[in-house]
């Protein structure tokens, strides 16, 4: 008997439901207030915010990265676009030693050597940290561009292999031209670039 | 003895079963969600960001099966450097100019109310709930300043709770939490612009 009062006891003790998410809702206008009702604020908050979106620094310089194809569910490129702007993405992220990339011809090399149906078709994580460690990368960089909307979304991934854990996202969004599309990807590699360390 | 080793044992696995005791810090990415909608580039600067949270020290609780606190959430970087960079990028896509030399600037203040992620732990699933709730002030450079309370909410069932739940959660309010605020506060500035309160209610 004790120890069904017991057990119903810790069944309710979950039953206390949220505790810290308030009922607050949008003011529906704005409200007119007077310029002396400005609060006080602490020294450290008196300061403006970065431009940025602050990053937390990541140790990724001069890691061994490799590239995977761009992945483009939009299909608002060609294939010879797409590829074109893989290139680019491989050796913007090589610039200032930010990655070592591997090359994507040892990429090439190591999906038809594991008989896998084409070389685009490694887009699925367990196939490009099966590829990775193959080529013994320390991280794979993978990018997807998904239409959302009359927009698109570029996201970017790297991955530690060692870690078996997502190093860094970085997400962009605008047009699905591919004149905005080179422009997101330059602000992924941007992104990128202000993370690490 | 033996019995009393395997009653305490009991009661241990009976009472922290499935406990998540690692506190975490989480990486927030904000996907945008302004695209340059105005033709006219106002100039805005965006002040401070403060935090007046109930509780500043955490972002975010963790529970066990029983729906007790029994680990946090913290956030990598400072809060309020986050919250005010997210913005700023907002307004930059949407088209405003950012401005902070410029003395007819309007001069843009958010204090931050609410940040926040929690799980409710029912039978069987779990049911993560967020909540963004900041003031934002805009004074104008004629001198008149506005004030107005946006709240986003998500929520949301998983089979099993990681990091990635309460990740998703959060950056899912902000995206809300931005999409109607930086787009209240533009046609603020825009009917201020004309010269008109079209849809605002002024209270003094």
């Amino acid at each position: 008997m004790r120890l069904l009062l017991l057990t119903a006891l810790s069944f309710l003790m979950g039953c206390g439901g949220i505790k810290h998410i308030p009922e607050v809702r949008s003011e529906s206008q704005w409200r007119k207030v007077a310029m002396a009702a400005a609060k006080p604020v602490p020294d450290e908050e008196a300061k403006p915010p970065p431009i940025e979106v602050p990053f937390r620094k990541i140790e990724v310089r001069g890691a061994y990265v490799a590239v995977f194809d761009i992945q483009d569910k939009s299909k608002a490129l060609s294939k010879m676009e797409l590829d074109s702007l893989t290139d680019y993405l491989a050796t913007k992220v090589a610039e200032n030693g930010l990655f070592h990339v591997i090359p994507r011809e040892e990429i090439r090399k190591r999906l038809l050597g594991a008989k896998k149906k084409s070389y685009k078709n490694c887009y699925d994580q367990s196939c490009q940290i099966e590829i990775g460690r193959e080529i013994a990368a320390q991280k794979t960089l993978s990018v997807n561009i998904a239409p959302i909307g009359s927009s698109c979304i570029v996201t970017a991934a790297l991955y530690d292999l060692k870690k078996a854990a997502t190093d860094a996202t970085a997400t962009t969004r605008g047009k699905c031209g591919t004149d905005a599309l080179l422009a997101q990807i330059e602000e992924i590699i941007a992104k990128f670039r202000r993370m690490a360390k | 003895m033996k019995v009393g080793y395997l009653a305490a044992s009991l009661t241990l696995a009976f009472f922290f079963a499935g406990c998540p005791f690692v506190d975490s810090t989480l990486t927030l990415a904000h996907t945008p969600v302004m695209e340059k909608t105005i033709s006219t580039a106002y100039p805005v600067f965006l002040t401070r960001v403060s935090d007046r949270r109930p509780d500043r020290n955490r972002i975010g609780c963790k529970k066990n099966g029983y729906g007790s606190e029994s680990a946090d959430l913290f956030l990598d970087v400072k809060l309020t450097d986050w919250f005010g960079g997210v913005m700023n990028e907002e307004f930059r896509r949407s088209g405003l100019n950012l401005a902070p030399d410029n003395p007819q600037a309007a001069l843009i203040e958010v204090d931050l109310l609410d940040f926040f992620v929690e799980p409710e732990i029912n039978f069987g699933s779990s049911h993560l709930y967020a909540v963004v709730h900041a003031e934002v002030t805009v004074r104008l450079p004629m001198g008149t300043t506005f004030a107005r309370r946006f709240a986003a909410h998500t929520d949301e069932s998983f089979m099993m709770i990681t990091d990635g739940s309460y990740t998703k959660l959060l950056e899912d309010a902000m995206m809300n939490w931005m999409a109607e605020a930086v787009v209240e506060i533009l046609r603020l500035l825009q009917s201020q612009a004309r010269g008109a309160s079209a849809g605002w209610r002024m209270l003094s």
